[in-house]
């Protein structure tokens, strides 16, 4: 899958460009970003720009790298198309980590 | 095994190496035995001298049906074929090999003085695998026949593999059906035994085995326990999983009926949230899952609920649909969220409806989905039908929004109607 890092020095960017999250992609999604925790990048901007469609698998994805982050990472999501944001909001995932709408705004959350 | 043809009434001239009974192919030194078929005997012993440096065993014949004769026999792993044969030429065996279901695979190099290309095609169309020139090259012989040889053999792996291949998937899919067959029993099987409540519901995997469960808990005599699950994900583990939180919501499990120092205590809502919260982890698994657990009040028609991450119950009443979604996110994030909890009072003629995310999701690919506002729709203008009939109504409105498209995921619909108490027996 494709996956392009950009280090903003305070937060680490992370862009999927896959149209969907789903059950085919979670698993490699998430040793992806599992690898580059274990690397040692604890704030992390999610963008999920081009991405039309998460499903439970890719939510579980995304759940286990905001886990494996623990309480001294952060994750921020950016770039969220209506359709997954309305999946965020029926999970109530917009409550647990904030979405923003730009990535400048995301790293921006991050750096405070 | 069946003899191709009724051995030739004239001695077999030629032949030798034979066995009363017919040989599984391949000696029983586990030599390769190859049939050289010629009709004259200079050449088959030519052959026999090029081919005895490679320690196979070797059998011969003189003409067509004894060589058909002697395939029956004893199989070989290769024919070495004469064209040129009075009575049946090397075209006629080799399609008649050909036309026999256990030797049609047995490698046949024809043997000709006859060069000429139409010749070879014509070999090669009758069946043959190669054609060697008379007068034969000694290495040649050799190498083409070890080449077949060695064919031949992967080819008999490959069979054999495949075959173990095809045993393996037809026991998994019976694992998979039973499995499936589990699951269904974890559905209700019939509508609980409780007065002033009626109960309509449906349940469509995508796979064989699902990632939903749903189900009525008979907590007390005036209390119903009512939830929907959703796993995260397809397959067996989710599938799995689905009986294990469905077995721990059993009121004899602990979570949803607890064992108070007077007696059993129904469990609020929120309290078997975070429960579930508890023992379901993320990380136990690699899974998460949501779900909507409420207790009504069959007498009275108070409902408590809560919600963890899953999309809210509908709720019909007179005039108006409200949507019951008070709580918290999914199970398994150890209590990120408070699971928040609501009470309403469901009237008489008042409906329930719960479902799962397979019903909002579903549409054809890069299309706006069905989404909840389809499925009020459809079940408000169901509201004068039966409780069952307004749940076949959500199924053909599906199927009308997305004719063909099959579901990619679980659709999960539940109907519950408050209905007038009946008169006291």
């Amino acid at each position: 899958m494709e996956l392009e890092c950009s280090d903003m020095g305070t937060a680490l960017v992370v862009r999927t460009r896959e149209r969907r999250l789903d059950a085919r992609l979670a698993s490699e999604f998430k040793d992806r970003i599992g690898q580059l925790i274990e690397a040692g990048h604890r704030r992390i901007v999610l963008s999920l720009a081009g991405v039309d469609f998460v499903d439970s698998s890719g939510l579980g994805a995304i759940v286990s790298c905001l886990k494996k982050l623990g309480p001294a990472g952060d994750l921020v999501i950016c770039e969220v198309a209506d359709g997954v944001q309305q999946m965020f909001k029926l999970t109530r995932m917009d409550r647990v980590f904030r979405i923003l709408p730009t990535e400048a705004e995301g790293v921006a959350a991050l750096s405070v | 095994m069946q003899p191709l043809v009724k051995p030739s009434p004239l001695p077999a001239a030629g032949m030798s190496a034979l066995h009363p009974e017919p040989l599984a192919a391949g000696s029983s030194t586990g030599a390769p035995r190859i049939l050289i078929v010629d009709d004259h005997e200079v050449n088959r012993r030519i052959l026999r001298a090029i081919l005895s440096r490679g320690g196979y065993e070797l059998l011969e014949a003189a003409d067509g049906p004894a060589a058909l004769a002697a395939v029956a026999q004893a199989p070989p792993d290769l024919v070495l074929l004469d064209v040129m044969m009075p009575g049946m030429d090397g075209y006629q065996v080799c399609e008649r090999l050909r036309h026999d279901p256990v030797l049609s695979e047995t490698p046949v190099i024809f043997l000709s003085a006859l060069d000429d290309s139409d010749s070879k095609v014509r070999g090669f169309e009758a069946g043959a695998v190669d054609y060697v020139a008379k007068p034969f090259d000694n290495s040649e012989v050799l190498a083409r026949v070890r080449t077949h040889l060695r064919l031949r053999q992967l080819n008999r792996e490959l069979r054999a593999v495949n075959e173990r291949l095809v045993e393996k998937q037809a026991a998994l899919d019976e694992d998979l059906e039973a499995a499936a067959g589990i699951q269904r029993s974890l559905l209700p099987r019939r509508a609980p035994d409780v007065t002033g409540l009626s109960f309509a519901w449906r349940f469509q995997p995508c796979d064989q085995t699902g990632g939903d469960v749903f189900d009525f808990l008979v907590l007390d005599r005036e209390h119903l326990g009512l939830y929907i699950v959703d796993v995260s994900g397809h397959g067996v583990s989710a599938a799995m999983i689905t009986v294990s939180v469905a077995q721990s919501l059993r009121p004899e499990s602990g979570i949803t009926l607890r064992r108070g120092e007077q007696g059993p205590e129904i469990a609020a809502p929120a309290e078997v949230l975070r429960q579930l919260d508890r023992d379901y982890p993320v990380e136990r698994f690699g899974r998460h899952f949501t779900i909507w657990y409420g207790v009504l009040n069959h007498r009275d028609g108070r409902l408590r609920y809560s919600c963890a991450g899953h999309p809210p119950a509908l709720w019909f009443g007179k005039g108006r649909a409200r949507g019951l979604d008070a709580g918290g996110t999914i199970i398994g994030l150890g209590g990120l969220l408070p699971f928040e909890e609501e009470d309403v009072q469901i009237q008489v003629g008042d409906r329930l409806y719960l479902y799962s995310d397979g019903i909002l999701e579903h549409g054809p690919e890069g299309q706006a989905p069905f989404s909840e506002s389809r499925l009020r729709d459809a079940l408000f203008a169901a509201r004068a039908a039966s409780l069952e009939e307004s749940c076949a109504a959500v199924l053909s409105a599906l199927d009308q929004f997305a004719p063909g498209v099959k579901p990619l995921d679980d659709i999960s619909l539940v109907a519950i109607e408050r209905e007038p108490a009946s008169t006291p027996p």
